[in-house]
């Protein structure tokens, strides 16, 4: 069995639910893998999220309803102690943005902030929508599961302010939805992806 | 066209009993056969909470291992409780299927 999916099950699962199935399920996973069904990276996360569950399941409801409330509690509070500029993958690309845009020109950006092949306007929690990258959408929407990299230009009010920025996304990432916060509005494009 | 993301999966405890209806099997062929009947690919640990609550209800139960992998067979509860189902799933689909055809015709 591979070491991994002992130690992942050991710290997720409860341990009377893996003494029952702890084994067949890290052959399970052995399995899935040499036969190339998904990827390690997808098979630990999954294999994560459904200990978390098994775990609450074992629970009574009172500690249940408690653990509940505790991680909606440590979320809400992360969120908002974590500035807001959208998914922060600018900021882990090391680029500088600028700090601030004059008002009518970031109204212009804002106005035209729409993904020309959907119609639908940019909102703080974006819809989950497909938007195929191409030289309408002015944000892009990434399928959950696939990655790669992006090569985006910002736009602010037209000004273009930084071009043939690569952003590499995770397997995770939901959208490439880029927005700085503090009043800053602007909007990318993908040029390829 | 948002269908595909607008619906969940199909209860994975029904997916798991309607295969094990046609048959005793271990995770590995569970897995494959539901997604040729459903489309769905479950995950291991999807698949394993699925078999450790229908066993803990007595829905289906555990095999002699061959080769460290234990089949699991349904149960006749089980099969009670896939039937109770199916019907309340194929009277939905009547109904909804006689109003869909309705609707093209209006």
């Amino acid at each position: 069995m591979t070491p991994q999916f002992r130690k992942l099950i050991r710290l997720f699962y409860p341990r009377s639910w893996r003494q029952r199935y702890g084994q067949e399920l890290a052959d399970l996973c052995d399995e899935y893998l040499e036969v190339g069904q998904t990827s390690r990276a997808r098979l630990v996360v999954t294999l994560m999220g459904a200990g978390i569950a098994q775990y609450l399941r074992s629970l009574a409801p009172p500690r249940r309803f408690a653990l509940l409330f505790a991680s909606a509690l440590l979320t809400a509070t992360v969120a908002l102690a974590v500035p807001s500029d959208g998914l922060g993958l600018l900021s882990a690309g090391g680029k500088a943005l600028p700090a601030q845009v004059p008002a009518a020109t970031a109204k212009a950006a804002s106005s035209a902030m729409t993904c020309g092949c959907q119609g639908q306007a940019v909102a703080p929690a974006p819809p989950a929508i497909e938007c195929p990258p191409g030289p309408s959408c002015r944000h892009v929407f990434v399928v959950p599961g696939t990655a790669g990299t992006a090569l985006v230009q910002l736009n602010w009010g037209g000004a273009a302010a930084l071009e043939g920025h690569h952003l590499d996304f995770p397997g995770s990432t939901r959208c490439l939805y880029l927005r700085p916060g503090t009043g800053t509005t602007f909007f990318s494009q993908v040029v390829s992806g | 066209m948002r269908a595909k993301g607008t619906w969940g999966s199909p209860d994975r405890s029904l997916l798991v009993l309607t295969s094990l209806a046609g048959g005793a099997k271990h995770g590995y062929a569970l897995i494959k056969d539901v997604e040729s009947f459903a489309g769905v690919r479950l995950g291991p640990g999807t698949l394993y909470g699925s078999l450790s609550k229908l066993e803990a209800a007595g829905l289906v139960v555990a095999l002699p291992a061959d080769d460290r992998r234990h089949p699991y067979e349904v149960t006749a509860a089980g099969l009670q409780v896939l039937s109770e189902q199916l019907s309340v799933t194929a009277h939905i689909a009547e109904v909804g299927l006689g109003r869909l055809a309705a609707a093209v015709r209006a």
